[in-house]
């Protein structure tokens, strides 16, 4: 509200005197201007060209242009207001010396002296800066002394001349109106202007010049972190292995770091690459150590076969016919095997361990890749052998083969591990199958390329529902609730028949029965 | 209960007029005045009566500035031609008729008619006239730059005039009535003045003896002296002065001059003249006084740098005698001591004392070929001394008459350039000093002489007679 209010008096003052801004510009506030314009010019420059949108741009474009636009605004503002207090001083100062010779003036009105009026007058407008006066007797109005030139459309001021009484009463005798003279008014506008342009340049080159140096300050400051985490992304993405990620991150030195927010970051950034290969080293131990729980699981599930046959056998150990001799010694090789292989696994999951609590190290595999030319046809009579033996004709175990000669079942594979999992695959028939002519019939059959075994019993088979879990980690899918899986078995043979090369599918209709087909690279 | 209040009122109200003395203010003249209708008023004391009883639209300041009086402001039309006076309302004469523009304008006709002593200072008014109840119009038939200095003089009073009576609006009111009473001496306080009825209830004119004035002061006869001639203090005791008696001077504006007469069988001739006032002016050059100016014009309104040397020049004739009329005063005094610094002139010297009605009638029978006499300002304007010697003044005793000096003097008072104006009034003065019409002696020093019980006595620098004792108390005795 009061700016309004100043702002339409410094208007009104303005026009009072015909004072214009582009008079004002003429007259030597041109640098006033000069610094708005280019103010408001680089705004509009950083504003509108995105190249200038940058550190560069912010330091060396906008900065200054807010400086520019803002002091000569400033510097603007006082100036107009300026204006209004001079025109007033002005006008008080002329009226003051106008009140001075206020008796003679009167005493030449008195007598009609007015050629001694206009003398008067004319030292008065000399002293007083005006451009034009003229007395008027009063009331009459009548014009006796003039000088100068008064222009009716600008404002005047009017003193009435008067003397006292005898009792101490004014008397009118005759007003003075004058003009103060413009161009009086203009050159101290000018003046004051001029200065305030001038003063609001240096002012305005000062703060560029220390805009520059901060700037360059600045810059420096803001591209060393940037340059630093550029070196760190580097030194990541350099590094196979984390000793030598340790070692690039401790390679990548901060220099210079100055201000305060640098060194912090430097540090963090440290503290952090070292946190996080910290909790990296957590997480492969953990996952390690899990690793060997899921061993330990595998070969308890494992052994748990071999073993159950021996004791079978060892029920009737009393006698013992060849045969049975025989498939005793081939479980009890099977079992020291799988003691072999538990025993190495074991040992690289160990070393893999020391490995990592030396934070040195890649993360190690947990697979063993044994994959050797195999001769499937014999890993399946084997264990079709044990299982008859095991199963005793409650579930009869039929072979057929559709191969030209043996050579033909030959494929990729570790003999052990395929023996394992077809055993498992067939127990999980055995405990689909609930009634007593239970069937499972296990197939080879020899391409180009491949070999395929297909074990298919006639058990109850798995609901569509649960077709797509199976196979899956965890899970499994007992009718029979007196007997509990693990979810391991038919999993682990997936990731083992992949790892050769091979795909396992299942194929199961509820109420008739579930196939199990492994595919292996022929030999 | 309601008697003891009327008691009490009538206490009050009787009281403090029980207790204030009463003040009669004694005023010596060295003539008995003779009141006269203010445009005859000549002399300073027919002026000073005149300023008891009359107001004027304007009056003199302290500094000669013009003040509004009678008329509360006015205005001048710029061609000069027209002035036009708003009068002060509620003031009334001492009769109780209210000044009004229309008693404004009779009393202005009469100043400005022919019975006037300045009829001739006006030929150029053209009208008066009232143009509402307060408002007076004159108008010119050209610029009379004096018109209103002339205005603030006594003779310009407002009077109302009925049958033979003379009414004035002033401090004063004669205590008869009867105007043509010449012995009246007793004034009474006009209470209802418009600017305040005077402290002192009445005021008496005391005729002064020759000499021992002091006496006068000492018995509480006189309680006030106006326009004394400084040079006559000498017959003062200084002790009794100084415990009785304060002394007031004034600036010496009044100019004594020998006034030659044209145009009689006694005439001296110009030739004469300027021999005399070479005689004169050599012996101001010897005396080097100050107040021997050569110039008729008052301080600070005229020429008052002029020497005395330019008259040396003039070859001049001796005349066989020169007879002067004057008054048994300083002048003379002055005249003789003169005399007797060059034989020359002390063997052509004849004086004739005379008093004022002497010399007058003396003039009138056109005996007299020189007199001595004093010239007043009247007016802060050279006109008021120098158009005494226009063509056909009633003031000009010298009956000179020269053209070329009435134009120079009616051109300056239509100039409205007031340097213009008194480069004329200086080459009108030169034709004057230079036909010897009037040759300057000394100014004139005057002082009041006013006993110590009294207060408040004040003056105008333009002439003491602008005092009207309105302001005067004085100590009970």
């Amino acid at each position: 509200m009061l700016a309004t209010i100043v702002y339409q008096k410094i208007l009104i003052d303005m026009k009072n005197f015909d004072i214009s801004l582009i008079k004002l510009f003429f007259s030597g506030s041109w640098p006033l201007f000069a610094s708005f314009l280019l103010g408001l010019f680089l705004i509009i420059l950083f504003r509108t060209v995105r190249k200038f949108r940058n550190f560069f741009g912010l330091a060396f474009i906008a900065l200054p242009g807010f400086v520019f636009l803002i002091f000569s605004l400033i510097a603007m503002l006082y100036s107009f207001q300026e204006i209004g207090k001079l025109i007033e001083t002005e006008f008080q100062k002329a009226s003051s010396v106008f009140k001075e010779s206020e008796i003679k003036l009167v005493q030449s009105l008195q007598i009609g002296a007015y050629l001694e009026t206009g003398r008067i007058l004319n030292e008065i407008s000399s002293r007083a800066n005006i451009v034009g006066a003229s007395i008027f007797l009063m009331p009459n109005n009548s014009l006796v002394a003039e000088v100068g030139y008064i222009d009716s459309k600008l404002k005047a001021e009017v003193v009435s001349l008067e003397s006292k009484d005898i009792d101490g009463s004014p008397i009118l005798w005759g007003k003075v109106i004058f003009q103060i003279d413009r161009k009086f008014v203009m050159s101290k506008l000018a003046n004051i202007s001029g200065i305030w342009g001038r003063s609001m340049m240096i002012i305005t080159i000062t703060v560029f010049l220390s805009s520059l140096i901060l700037a360059f300050y600045f810059f420096r400051h803001l591209y060393r972190p940037a340059k630093f985490v550029n070196a760190l992304k580097l030194a990541v993405d350099g590094a196979s292995s984390s000793n030598e990620l340790v070692e690039a991150v401790n390679a990548v030195s901060y220099e210079n770091a100055f201000l305060e927010e640098e060194v912090q970051l430097r540090d963090n950034i440290t503290s952090m690459t070292t946190g996080m290969l910290d909790l990296s080293s957590k997480w492969i131990k953990s996952e390690g150590e899990a690793e060997l729980g899921r061993l330990a699981t595998q070969i308890a599930h494992d052994i748990r076969s071999p073993l159950s046959t021996l004791n079978i056998i060892l029920s009737t150990l009393n006698e013992i016919p060849d045969e049975q001799m025989g498939i005793m010694k081939l479980a009890t090789s099977r079992i020291n095997d799988i003691a072999s292989e538990l025993l190495l696994m074991n040992r690289k999951a160990i070393k893999s361990s020391n490995d990592l609590s030396k934070l040195n190290g890649a993360i190690p595999s947990t697979s063993v890749i044994d994959r050797e030319k195999t001769s499937v046809l014999l890993v399946l009579e084997n264990i079709i052998s044990e299982k008859q033996v095991q199963l005793k004709n409650s579930v009869s175990i039929k072979l057929e083969k559709e191969l030209c000669t043996a050579e033909e079942a030959y494929a990729y594979c570790n003999s052990l591990e395929l023996g394992r999992l077809i055993s498992n695959i067939i127990n999980n028939s055995v405990e689909a199958i609930s009634n007593n002519n239970g069937l499972i019939t296990i197939s080879i059959k020899s391409y180009s390329k491949k070999v395929l075994i297909s074990i298919r019993d006639n058990g109850v088979g798995v609901p569509s529902d649960f077709m797509d879990r199976i196979g899956q980690r965890g899970f499994s899918y007992k009718k029979n609730s007196l007997i509990v899986g693990n979810g391991l078995g038919l999993h682990h043979a997936r990731e083992k028949i992949n790892s050769w090369g091979g795909k396992l599918e299942i194929s199961s209709s509820e109420g008739i029965g579930t196939m199990v087909e492994l595919t292996l690279v022929r030999c | 209960m309601l008697k003891y209040r009327i008691l009490l009122s009538i206490f009050f109200i009787i009281g403090p007029v029980h207790a204030r003395s009463t003040c009669n203010l004694n005023v010596g003249v060295p003539v008995q005045p003779i009141k006269k209708d203010p445009v005859k008023a000549i002399s300073w004391w027919d002026k000073r009566l005149v300023t008891l009883q009359y107001d004027t639209l304007v009056r003199f300041g302290n500094h000669g500035e013009i003040l509004p009086w009678l008329a509360k402001k006015w205005e001048i039309s710029s061609d000069l031609k027209r002035l036009t006076f708003e009068l002060r309302p509620g003031v009334s004469f001492s009769n109780g008729t209210i000044v009004n523009a229309k008693s404004v304008k009779n009393s202005l006709d009469e100043y400005f008619g022919i019975n006037s002593v300045d009829y001739n200072r006006f030929k150029d008014i053209k009208s008066i006239k009232a143009i509402s109840e307060f408002i007076v119009e004159i108008k010119l038939k050209r610029p009379f730059l004096p018109l209103l200095f002339y205005l603030a003089t006594p003779r310009a009073s407002i009077f109302l005039r009925q049958g033979a009576h003379l009414y004035g609006s002033g401090p004063w009111v004669p205590s008869d009535m009867i105007i043509h009473d010449l012995k009246s001496n007793s004034w009474r306080r006009n209470k209802d003045y418009f600017k305040g009825a005077p402290i002192c209830d009445s005021l008496n004119l005391v005729l002064l003896p020759p000499k021992n004035i002091e006496k006068f002061f000492i018995e509480k006869k006189v309680d006030l002296v106006e326009y004394y001639a400084a040079e006559n203090l000498s017959q003062f005791q200084e002790n009794s002065i100084a415990g009785n008696v304060s002394i007031k001077s004034f600036p010496s504006y009044d100019k004594a001059a020998i006034f030659f007469t044209e145009k009689n069988e006694k005439s001296n001739s110009i030739s004469e003249r300027q021999w005399l006032a070479r005689k004169i002016s050599a012996y101001f050059s010897k005396l080097n006084l100050d107040y021997s100016r050569c110039s008729i014009l008052p301080v600070n309104f005229g020429n008052s740098d002029r020497k005395c040397d330019s008259f040396k020049k003039q070859e001049g004739k001796a005349p066989i005698s020169l007879e002067l009329y004057l008054q048994d005063d300083e002048r003379y005094q002055f005249l003789i001591k003169l005399s007797k610094s060059d034989l020359e002139l002390k063997s052509r010297f004849n004086f004739k004392l005379v008093n004022l009605e002497e010399m007058y009638a003396a003039h009138g029978n056109g005996k007299v070929s020189a007199h001595v006499e004093t010239l007043t300002m009247q007016i802060p304007d050279p006109y008021g001394v120098l158009s005494i010697f226009v063509s056909n003044s009633r003031e000009n005793f010298s009956k000179y008459a020269n053209p070329k000096f009435d134009s120079l003097l009616t051109s300056a008072v239509s100039e409205s350039d007031a340097g213009k104006r008194t480069k004329l009034y200086s080459m009108a003065e030169s034709i004057l000093l230079n036909d010897g019409i009037i040759i300057p002696l000394l100014q004139q020093r005057r002082i009041a002489l006013i006993s110590k019980s009294l207060h408040g006595y004040a003056t105008s620098s333009v002439g003491p007679f602008y005092a009207s004792y309105d302001s005067i108390s004085k100590d009970s005795d």
